[in-house]
């Protein structure tokens, strides 16, 4: 009986470690609703600029049109006026390019770049971490003045733009402060920081971002959100004809 | 005849048995070195035509870049950037055609480019390919490595492309449509000015004649298209005014970087800049009047149409073999000039492409070379045991008053009749194995055995100069060995040598 004793006191001691780990996938889910507009739409401008080495500075302003309900998006090019009009258009599961120079649709997909920039139509669409990911490994810790948890992500699906992440986690509110990007082989490829956040009702946006390219040293992009609005925005927003008529 | 002759003979035919085994280990040496030259010469060949007969030319001109520049783009460590424009395209030009050197000469533009089919816009199936934008007479004149399997190839003057025949099963099998010369494709790519759409429509289907490791890879476009598909000749994206938060983030330190979240209290930001609600979204491009006078827009002056619009010029030369020298005196005269370009060779032009074949082609070489080596030896060695036996005979003429010179030219003599003929008989054989080769056609299995095999079957070239070359290599190195035994032999006084067995 006496053997009996440590293990069954190792027992409780693990099932109650067990216990105080929070639920993770909840915070993931907690993230994405955080993130997306549910019910409304949503709109903004971003100003992207990329920087890297030795090269003149990219920059690009899009105005995102986003309707979380239905899973569409347009990112319109307003800037610079050699990309002006160009388009990324999400319908149904499909992603599509517009140039309005050839007048000409392009399949694309969420996994593409926006532009020449290190950012991807991905980070600017709203997010299904719960969904997509699970979490292999947690830890606790700090980032700047925040205690977080820094939580390891593998892919359920082959459809993201990442097997594996790494985020950190605000333990005071579900918000992704930092993310880390990793590629199969286990390769670090992009971190990004989220350092400001927009409370737009009950969600809460970034309103800036910075990618650091982990292959190209160097290589930065910064996103800067403006001119946000939750305004109802036409359906017609969301469909190639609209792309085709507003650069008439 | 003269008299060394016959007695060269005479010794010979009564030396029958010793004079057959030397006689053939002479003939197999010969027939390795003939059918190794053979091989080495294939190779030599095959690389010439993959690379300079099919798309790099013996000489390239590239502007100067921070990493290495090839044909494909500038090697930096994140891959393959684009190449900026030739700068004073036309003074390079100029320059260049009135070299007497020059055989022929071309511009060209490189570019990367998916390719998808209109008819299927809804897959997203495309096909990567390496774009070469081409003036399609000039270099038509240049490489005349293509051979039309369908269609047209491009005309002057007229836009379109020509896929590899490679590209057309791909993009076929996989969209599960029927490609044929006139059909529209798109091409999506991507350049300066960021991401373009271009239509263009098939004007042909084109195999290579000699096959390459990226054959299926390059599609060949007018430069145009191909122009527009990359930006080229248009302003830079400088015209955007910023404000220092939109770019503030990306001059902190990367150590810094986790300091971003060291003010709890600005994380939520309050000073944003909320839109107004309403507007008309159909005039969102529109650019409001009122703003144009305040922005000063900084762009890059439009370039001149033939000075910004190639990137490299390819050249090839009357006289392959002096490529070097050319490119020496073509870069002299560039610094010169202070042009920010560079003239490289072929090598250079392949860029990585060119490496893994060289290397291939290098390990070949020294594979072949290390068997001539040891063949080399063996008949060296023969002949040299040969005349150590025959010190005794030495002794003996030297004792019945031959001279030291008569005894010299006598084994000279038999040996350059022995080399001669089983030289010869090497030859003839090397030659019928190079024949026999011929006829069987192994098949290269891969691209990189393809280069060596010269093709797509092995067909050994067989040089006559080469040949004549490694006969005389084996009479001079025959004599050579058989010198310094004779040489000792001589020195053995005539009675000591004459009781030798």
């Amino acid at each position: 009986m006496r053997l009996f004793k440590p293990l069954t006191v190792l027992f409780f001691l693990t099932a109650a470690c067990l216990s105080a780990q929070p639920d993770f996938k909840a915070m993931l889910r907690e993230i994405d609703e955080l993130g997306s507009f549910g019910e409304e739409d949503f709109s903004c401008v971003y100003t992207i600029v990329a920087d890297k080495p030795g090269e003149e500075q990219e920059i690009t302003q899009a105005r995102m049109f986003r309707r979380d309900r239905t899973d569409q998006f347009l990112i319109l090019i307003l800037k610079p006026e050699v990309q002006k009009g160009q388009g990324y258009l999400q319908v149904d599961e499909n992603v599509w390019f517009y140039d309005p120079e050839s007048r000409k649709f392009s399949h694309s997909s969420l996994k593409e770049n926006i532009q020449n920039s290190d950012a991807k139509n991905a980070d600017l669409d709203e997010t299904s971490l719960a969904e997509d990911y699970d979490v292999i490994a947690w830890e606790e810790g700090t980032l700047g003045s925040f205690n977080v948890y820094i939580l390891t992500l593998k892919a359920l699906n082959d459809e993201v733009t990442y097997p594996k992440l790494r985020l950190w986690i605000r333990k005071d509110q579900a918000i992704v402060l930092k993310t880390e990007d990793y590629s199969l082989s286990d390769r670090l490829m992009r971190t990004s920081y989220y350092p400001k956040y927009i409370q737009v009702g009950a969600k809460l946006l970034p309103s800036q971002m910075l990618i650091v390219d982990e292959l190209r040293e160097g290589e930065r992009t910064q996103i800067t959100m403006r001119d946000a609005t939750t305004a109802v925005l036409p359906d017609v927003v969301f469909t190639k004809a609209y792309l085709e008529r507003v650069n008439n | 005849m003269p008299v060394v002759l016959r007695i060269a003979f005479r010794n010979l035919k009564q030396h029958r048995s010793k004079t057959l085994i030397i006689g053939i280990i002479i003939a197999v040496g010969v027939l390795i070195l003939v059918v190794g030259n053979s091989l080495m010469d294939t190779a030599a060949l095959g690389i010439e035509r993959a690379f300079i007969g099919n798309y790099t030319g013996h000489v390239f001109i590239s502007p100067l870049a921070e990493g290495e520049v090839s044909l494909f783009g500038v090697q930096s460590v994140g891959g393959i950037e684009e190449t900026p424009s030739l700068p004073e395209f036309s003074a390079l030009w100029d320059y260049l055609e009135s070299r007497p050197q020059v055989k022929g000469i071309t511009p060209q533009i490189t570019g990367f480019a998916a390719i998808r089919s209109e008819a299927r816009e809804d897959t997203e199936v495309m096909r990567a390919t390496v774009l070469f934008g081409i003036r399609p007479e000039e270099y038509r004149g240049l490489f005349d490595n293509l051979v039309m399997v369908e269609g047209e190839a491009l005309i002057p003057g007229e836009p379109g492309i020509l896929l590899s025949q490679g590209a057309v099963e791909y993009l076929e099998e996989e969209m599960e449509i029927d490609i044929s010369p006139g059909d529209s494709l798109l091409l999506n790519g991507f350049g300066t000015s960021g991401f373009k759409i271009r239509e263009v429509y098939l004007s042909g289907i084109f195999r290579f004649k000699q096959d390459n490791e990226i054959a299926d890879l390059i599609s060949y476009v007018d430069a145009s298209t191909l122009r527009a598909l990359k930006g080229m000749n248009l302003g830079g994206t400088a015209e955007v005014e910023l404000t220092p938060e939109e770019t503030g983030l990306l001059s902190a330190e990367p150590e810094d970087l986790d300091t971003l979240f060291s003010d709890e209290g600005l994380f939520v930001q309050e000073d944003f800049s909320w839109s107004e609600e309403g507007g008309d979204i159909f005039s969102i491009l529109d650019t409001p009047e009122e703003e144009e006078p305040e922005t000063e827009i900084v762009s890059l002056p439009p370039l001149e149409p033939e000075e910004g619009s190639w990137e490299y010029i390819l050249i090839k030369l009357k006289r392959p073999s002096s490529a070097r020298r050319f490119i020496r005196s073509v870069n002299t005269w560039i610094d010169e000039q202070g042009i920010a370009a560079q003239a490289g060779g072929w090598k250079a032009a392949a860029g990585p492409f060119s490496k893994s074949a060289d290397a291939v082609r290098v390990v070949f070489n020294v594979a072949v070379i290390m068997v001539v080596i040891v063949a080399v030896i063996i008949v060296m060695n023969t002949l040299v045991i040969s005349v150590v036996e025959r010190t005794g005979e030495i002794g003996t003429m030297r004792a019945l008053g031959g001279q030291r010179s008569f005894i010299r030219k006598l084994f000279s003599m038999e040996i350059m009749a022995i080399t001669l003929v089983f030289g010869l008989l090497g030859i003839g054989v090397g030659v019928l194995a190079l024949v026999i080769i011929r006829l069987i056609g192994f098949e290269a299995g891969n691209a990189f055995v393809e280069i060596l095999f010269a093709g797509k079957v092995l067909k050994p070239v067989i040089e006559p100069l080469s040949l004549a070359a490694v006969l005389g290599g084996v009479i001079f190195f025959g004599i050579l060995a058989n010198l310094y035994p004779l040489r000792l032999a001589l020195r053995v006084p005539p009675v000591k040598a004459m009781q030798t067995e």
